[in-house]
């Protein structure tokens, strides 16, 4: 027994070790990233301290050696043990060019005649890859074997070697960490609790990440709000940038402009280049902003006379003897004064953001603010070591009274022993000012916190308290509609001046941005599949839809998806919703969720919904709909006496409402009540959510066989429209005769341009020749059309109605034909062959300039190989202008 | 603070610019008038553009480690080893009259080979 105690008790003295060690490292490598970034990096200062000793533990090299103390100016290799025949290079620079210069230098000085193995040791984060082609010629001549997979190391490499060694090296290794550091915290006094602070922020933000309301992986940096929050966050690191951009700062050009309109110049103002000193920590930093502010106002109001947007200023005035030169150069003057006083704007921003203490962001639901907060805490606050407290606004729910911001803090088993909030400030003020870095205490959507009206009194006092302290700061986030409704009296306090506003979080995203967007969440989900393009541009042009979809295809195996059904998506989330909730509630799910649309419909009432008709269990249903934040949100009802203290709920997702309130008229009154229905397609007729309405009660009437339903859905007046603007809908194991009657009606029809238009691209995209509705439909309409019926056929679904617009469809046809060929030679042959049929009939019909060259490719396409079913089909149609063309291409492909 | 920044052109390039050089190599009098359109170019491509590699190391490395993920992460630019290895990555938020390729005329072409001209020439001495 004693022998196991002994073993389990190595056993845990090594892996405390293995963890020590390998959190030091990463701290040495973070401190090593920072100092580097910052120009303050000595590398033989770290090289001597930490990595001859421990690389010559993890790497068994004994006579490990600074090789500068063996020769001066040794090549291309740092350190080197003669004995093992390991040589290694320590840098910071982890590109491919450093690589290949090193093992240029290593070949070039014949160090394989010392040493067997070359590492290069990448002090701050190596490459993904090294797959450059002049490093690859280069490993190709050395002499020694080097494969940078393994040769190239960082600390992650270092951590993984260590973990390999026997205990007592891994004690030597981390008392050689433990000692260095101890020497270098020597002279902080609250390393420890920043060290705590940060273990707790990264707790609360994994627990976002566990309940998927902060998927890192997909958030897409789309805002110019994270480089703002730089600013604000760390202006002792990115201060430089504003140096840098005062140094750029020359009213030479303006001056120039201003002596050939004979005008008197700007002084420079001399502090602009004193004031581009170093401040070495945040009471300088914060002396150096007030002064650059002051200065650069001062420069701005002299130069805003002479600018475009002069403001208040009075526009300057020529002097008398220059009258003739000023009105030639007032343009160029006025425009160039605008460009500087806008860089000055610019400048005046970032400075505002380091002194500012407070840092708000609104926006609508759904824009990505926990997402972007939790991502500030994560990759930005962490790895720069910024000391942080990140607080979900929802858990203060959980505290009661006054200090409830207080008793979340002290609440984790870190919290620091102090008495109250200003106990609390203190400290945190303390540490950074050690650190450089503000204290920053991040609250998460403060309109999740349901006691409004006391919150709103506690946050203001909790911010008008850390406006008192010099180094603390907060981000708060907070849905705009609660904000301007619940909130906005934080604008009118004693701290409102040291707020900074971001209104607009996201800007709008390109389409590369959405491609990486779709692929980020397919690897978070682990989803094989492969979209249509069809499936693709759905999920591209509708988030929410792309976030459901991928909750209800997590972990799906590859296979070709060309189409996505939304009433197919919606009905498979809302089953795994329910199946997220316990047993005995299950049931109650669906239920709930008709309940609240029925109270819709009954007050007609569809984006804001009060819960005083639901009784407790209902209520507790529906606040897990809302913190999931996906099929419910809590919306704020009217502010009066008659809702003060009730929550009303609203739908995330209109179209989802819109399924939910078809499916509760499908499954609860169809059969017991059709004339119900009835006067509730009725009563919706003038209201925008018919269309949605209207669209899921059809397809779920078809799905569940509701034949009553189905008829009452036909014989509406508008069923033809919504047939049209549905059909996609409509999904293969639900088509049949009818619609393909339908959809041949249509085509055939004189009728709305629209319709025929929309069911001929519907049918050109349908290409599974099992499915009822595909493209032989428009095919065989096509053959059977003659050419009058041809060119008017062309005419409504070509024409693009450009200036041009009389032949302007002939011209389409030749463009998309064309287009068709390319991809037809490139890949041949096609496999479409509908798809080849289709183009063959309409390339007859193309303007002259493409007519007789697409033939061509036509031809040439067809003497490769044997067409001829295409060839028969083709003679029979009864245009004859398809005939020809086709008789025409085959004649001269044979 | 200006809005998202929409990204040009990207170049990457082991050519250190040199206003003369570029202008030389274009066959440009340095006073006469085809120099003010081709200063425009070269403060566009060079000198108010953003030069990553530089932004990345003294601002950037600490939260994204590495140059791949930096360019992917905030401007969406995915690029291959070779390019990332060039001395200089210039990302250009506008491009000048010049170098509008929606004119006939346009020198982007001309201005193009012009720099890889120059770094070929750079790479041949060292």
């Amino acid at each position: 027994m004693r022998q196991l105690d002994q073993g389990f008790e190595l056993f845990m003295n090594r892996e405390d070790n293995l963890a020590k060690s390998t959190s030091l490292l990463a701290r040495l490598a973070h401190e090593i990233k920072v100092k580097n970034a910052a120009g303050l990096f000595d590398i033989n200062r770290i090289a001597e301290d930490f990595f001859v000793p421990i690389l010559s533990i993890l790497y068994d090299c004994p006579e490990l050696k600074n090789q500068n103390a063996v020769a001066y100016n040794f090549p291309a290799v740092d350190l080197g043990c003669e004995a093992a025949k390991v040589s290694i290079q320590v840098t910071s620079d982890a590109s491919s060019a450093k690589v290949e210069k090193t093992l240029r230098l290593f070949e070039e000085h014949k160090l394989n005649d010392r040493f067997d193995t070359v590492y290069v040791l990448v002090l701050t984060e190596k490459q993904g890859t090294y797959s450059s082609r002049k490093l690859k010629e280069q490993i190709a001549e050395l002499p020694i074997a080097f494969e940078p997979d393994n040769h190239i190391i960082d600390y992650r490499d270092l951590a993984a070697r260590l973990g390999a060694l026997d205990s007592e090296k891994i004690k030597a290794v981390t008392e050689i960490l433990i000692n260095e550091f101890a020497k270098q915290d020597a002279s902080l006094a609250f390393r420890k609790e920043l060290e705590n602070f940060l273990t707790v922020a990264q707790a609360k933000i994994e627990f976002e990440k566990k309940s998927k309301k902060y998927i890192p992986s997909i958030f897409i940096e789309t805002s110019s709000a994270k480089e703002q929050v730089r600013f604000f966050a760390h202006p002792l690191f990115f201060y430089r940038k504003i140096r840098e951009k005062l140094s750029k700062l020359k009213l030479t050009e303006l001056n120039e402009l201003l002596r050939l309109a004979k005008q008197n110049p700007i002084d420079e103002l001399p502090d602009l280049a004193t004031l581009s000193s170093d401040p070495t920590n945040l009471d300088k930093l914060a002396e150096a902003l007030s002064s650059q502010t002051e200065a650069l106002q001062a420069l701005r109001s002299k130069i805003a006379p002479m600018s475009m947007d002069r403001g208040n200023a009075e526009r300057y005035e020529p002097t008398e003897d220059a009258d003739a030169y000023s009105r030639i150069w007032r343009h160029p003057v006025e425009s160039r004064a605008y460009g500087f006083n806008r860089r000055l704007d610019d400048i005046l921003e970032l400075i505002d953001l380091g002194r500012q203490k407070i840092l708000l962001l609104t926006g609508m639901a759904g824009q990505g603010k926990t997402n972007f907060v939790c991502d500030l805490v994560e990759n930005m606050f962490r790895k720069f070591q910024i000391p942080s407290i990140f607080i979900p606004a929802r858990e203060l729910n959980g505290y009661q009274g006054q200090a409830r911001i207080f008793d979340f803090i002290a609440n984790n088993r870190y919290a620091p022993s102090v008495q109250n909030l200003h106990g609390l400030l203190n400290l945190f003020d303390e540490v950074a000012r050690e650190n450089g870095m503000p204290f920053i205490i991040v609250v998460d959507g403060i309109n999740e916190v349901s006691d409004f009206s006391g919150f709103s009194q506690q946050i203001n006092d909790f911010l008008s308290a850390i406006a008192q302290y010099d180094h603390i700061k907060a981000i708060i986030t907070c849905r705009s509609e609660f904000f301007d409704q619940r909130y906005a009296s934080m604008l009118q306090q004693d701290f409102s001046d040291q707020i900074f506003h971001v209104e607009n979080l996201r800007s709008e995203m390109s389409e590369r941005h959405k491609d990486r967007l779709i692929e980020a969440y397919f690897d978070y989900f682990k989803i094989a599949l492969t979209l249509g393009k069809e499936a693709s541009d759905f999920l591209r042009n509708d988030l929410l839809l792309l976030r459901i979809f991928c909750e209800i295809e997590e972990g799906a195996e590859q296979r070709f998806v060309p189409t996505i059904y939304k009433g197919d998506v919606f009905e498979r989330f809302l089953i795994r919703k329910v199946g997220e909730f316990e047993d005995h509630l299950k049931a109650q799910v669906v239920p709930v969720l008709h309940k609240v649309v029925s109270e819709m419909i009954r007050l007609e009432s569809f984006s804001s919904l009060s819960t005083s008709a639901f009784d407790s269990s209902e209520a507790s249903i529906i606040e897990r709909l809302i913190s999931d934040d996906i099929i419910l949100r809590s919306e704020l009802p009217e502010a009066s006496l008659a809702t003060a203290g009730q929550q009303n709920i609203s739908f995330t997702y209109d179209e989802l409402r819109d399924f939910i309130l078809a499916h509760y008229i499908v499954t609860d009154l169809a059969d017991k009540a059709v004339d119900e229905v009835s006067s509730i397609l009725a009563k919706l007729a003038d209201l925008q959510v018919r269309e949605g309405v209207f669209r899921y009660t059809y397809i779920l009437a078809r799905k569940h066989g509701k034949v009553d339903l189905v008829q009452l859905c036909e014989t509406q007046p508008d069923f033809a429209r919504h047939f049209v603007n549905n059909i996609e809908l409509i999904s293969p194991e639900m088509q049949n005769d009818a619609d393909r009657d339908r959809v041949r009606d249509i085509l055939s029809s004189q009728g709305s341009p629209h319709d025929v238009r929309a069911i001929a691209v519907f049918l050109f995209h349908r290409r599974v020749p099992t499915e009822f509705l595909n493209i032989d439909i428009l095919i065989n309409h096509i053959n059977a059309l003659d050419d009058d019926g041809c060119r008017q056929f062309f005419t409504t679904i070509f024409a693009t109605r450009s200036w041009n617009w009389q032949n302007d469809w002939r011209r389409e046809i030749g463009r998309i034909v064309s287009g068709y060929l390319e991809r037809a030679e490139e890949h041949f042959p096609p496999k479409d062959k509908a798809l080849l049929t289709f183009m063959l009939q309409i390339s007859a019909y193309a303007d002259w300039e493409s007519l007789e060259p697409n033939r061509n490719r036509f031809t040439s396409l067809m003497a490769k190989a044997d067409f001829q079913a295409q060839r028969d089909y083709l003679a029979n149609a009864c245009s004859s202008v398809i005939v020809d063309n086709a008789a025409e291409i085959w004649a001269f492909a044979a | 603070m200006r809005s998202w920044e929409k990204i040009e052109l990207v170049i990457a390039t082991s050519w250190q610019p040199n206003e003369s050089d570029f202008l030389r190599k274009l066959k440009i009098e340095p006073d006469g008038i085809g120099a003010l359109f081709f200063r425009d170019a070269f403060a566009c491509l060079f000198s108010d553009s953003i030069n990553a590699k530089r932004e990345f190391e003294q601002y950037y490395s600490v939260e994204y480690g590495t140059l791949k993920r930096y360019l992917d992460g905030r401007y969406g630019i995915v690029m291959g080893d070779d390019d990332l290895e060039k001395e200089s990555i210039f990302l250009c938020t506008w491009l000048s009259s010049a170098l509008d390729r929606h004119y006939d005329d346009s020198q982007f072409e001309n201005v193009m080979k012009c720099i890889r001209d120059l770094e070929s020439e750079n790479e041949s001495q060292t």
